[in-house]
């Protein structure tokens, strides 16, 4: 376990919709400066100390009845796709699966003790919080991200472990050769999806 | 038509201005850099049977400029309804005043963002310019209607180009004035109707063809002469669909606006340009928008509700709830999707 302070910069990238222990389901306005991507591992502050980490695994975009009226239309403006895009309801939606908690400097890969609160704000996380919530070599996270059949796992675990690669620098190459160890040892039993996950971590660059 | 007003308190009525009766007008090209404010309202009204008596007007307004590529903005004012004092000591709020406030806030907000708006700047609202509230000789309707008529000179003195659209109208004002216009003693009792059942609405989808306008007329109504000099309503109506799909709507406008061949066109353009930005069902953009910002949802009503009865409990006045006729009334009703 690491103790120090978390060095992530309060930028919101949305709020929460609704949330359960296992994760939460998060709307966000529709920006290209600080759209969030799949994979992305981001946290929520809540406000005992407690701060809630987890990992992006779906991102969708609900339609209503405008915007099917709407794309329809030809010659549509520039300043109405803008409104739709940035001021209409909640554009984009995030589901996220939670991997752990940090209290008191202290990070814990165990889900945490209870779920955060509607509009709670989600914020995005650096490459020193990644680093230092996988940094701690047990890997209990993957659990969760494994566990579940829900989730697109090979996936996930693909841009996971190349983001976790990349934030580790130069312990990075042995950070995930000991992460990809852990999935098998935890897929041993599961062939065909272990050669799935395996298959996606194979694209990593 | 003087005549027949004077003899008939609640004709209601076109009045020919300047452009002939059957004139139809092809959309103008003209470039739409403006800025355009629409205002919606939507309201709680007051139930006395409720655990809280408390009303809401809900504004929102829209602000959008064509052709800018910029993302439009939007905004939301809320004014809280409540009686001071002893309720048996004030007139009653009533549903037809909480109506009339949310038309005189939409109003006065649209004046109030529109200073500060270069022109040429467009202030639309949902439904006619006129006022239907009743009842017309309360002490608080003509407050209000007064407030709604500073409003409305204070956009006259900015120009701003002021319109309400009416969707779909189901008046007959051509209609009437035609009948005027058949009968042979002007000044006669008009005791027969030669066109009962004919609107004015199936006269335009005859006469109009898409993009088109009709000419322009003054409005004579029962309250039409509070309007008085710039403020004069009139109207034209306009075809925002197809060939194949006439959609009809009546602009209301004030003669400020009916005055100026510039506005005027500037307006016809814009409202097309709207229309079409909606698809397949044309109706203002920005009118859609402004009343998606503006609606107050029954889930919202019940957390306001739900917070105003907290801030009481805490303040040390005792609980308050439903009617007996009103829990009564909520059994069986459906509470959650299915």
């Amino acid at each position: 376990m690491t103790n120090s302070t978390p060095v992530t910069p309060p930028i919101s990238i949305g709020r929460l919709l609704r949330s359960g222990i296992q994760g939460c389901m998060v709307g966000c306005r529709l920006s290209q400066t600080n759209a969030p991507t799949f994979g992305e591992m981001v946290c929520i502050p809540l406000e005992d100390q407690t701060t809630i980490y987890g990992l992006i695994y779906d991102i969708h975009i609900d339609d209503d009845g405008l915007v099917r009226q709407l794309v329809s239309t030809e010659g549509i403006s520039e300043e109405v796709i803008e409104d739709n895009r940035r001021n209409r309801n909640v554009p984009l939606e995030m589901s996220v699966v939670f991997v752990g908690y940090e209290r008191q400097g202290q990070v814990s890969h165990l889900l945490p003790p209870r779920p955060p609160l509607t509009l709670d704000s989600i914020q995005p996380c650096s490459a020193a919080d990644l680093a230092r919530f996988t940094a701690d070599g047990r890997f209990g996270y993957l659990r969760h991200l494994l566990g579940d059949p829900d989730l697109p796992a090979a996936e996930l675990l693909a841009v996971h472990i190349r983001d976790a690669l990349a934030a580790h620098a130069d312990e990075g190459p042995l950070w995930a050769g000991h992460a990809i160890e852990t999935i098998i040892a935890l897929l041993k039993d599961d062939y065909p999806r272990l050669m799935t996950v395996l298959g996606a971590l194979s694209e990593i660059d | 038509m003087e005549q027949a007003a004077a003899k008939e308190k609640n004709l209601r009525c076109a009045v020919p201005v300047t452009e002939p009766l059957d004139a139809h007008f092809p959309a103008p090209q003209t470039s739409l850099a403006c800025t355009i404010l629409s205002a919606d309202g939507s309201q709680i009204t007051p139930n006395p049977h409720e655990a809280v008596f408390y009303g809401v007007v809900n504004v929102g307004v829209f602000r959008m400029q064509p052709g800018s590529g910029l993302a439009p903005s939007t905004e939301v004012d809320t004014e809280l309804i409540y009686e001071e004092g002893n309720p048996d000591e004030n007139e009653l709020i009533t549903e037809e005043l909480v109506n009339l406030r949310r038309d005189v806030r939409e109003r006065q907000i649209l004046a109030r963002l529109a200073k500060d708006i270069p022109a040429p700047v467009f202030t639309l609202t949902d439904g006619p310019l006129e006022l239907y509230h009743e009842p017309r000789e309360n002490a608080q309707y003509k407050h209000y209607f007064e407030e709604y008529l500073d409003a409305l000179s204070d956009l006259a003195l900015l120009n701003a180009i002021t319109a309400g659209y009416v969707d779909r109208p189901r008046a007959a004002l051509l209609v009437n004035l035609l009948e005027l216009a058949a009968r042979p003693d002007a000044a006669a009792d008009r005791i027969s109707h030669p066109f009962a059942g004919l609107s004015d609405l199936a006269l335009m989808r005859a006469l109009l063809s898409p993009g088109e306008r009709s000419a322009v007329f003054a409005l004579q109504s029962r309250s039409s002469k509070e309007f008085t000099g710039r403020k004069a309503l009139h109207f034209f109506y306009l075809d925002v669909g197809s060939e194949t799909r006439p959609v009809i709507a009546r602009v209301e406008i004030p003669l400020w606006v009916a005055g100026s061949p510039d506005s005027l066109a500037l307006l016809h353009a814009l409202l097309l340009d709207q229309a079409h930005q909606s698809g397949a069902h044309p109706y203002p953009y920005a009118l859609i928008r402004a009343h998606e910002t503006a609606v107050v949802k029954l889930d919202e009503g019940e957390a306001l509700k739900l917070l105003i009865q907290k801030e009481l409990l805490q303040r040390g006045l005792p609980l308050s709830a439903d009617s007996e006729k009103l829990v009564n009334k909520k059994v069986g009703v459906r509470t959650r999707y299915p």
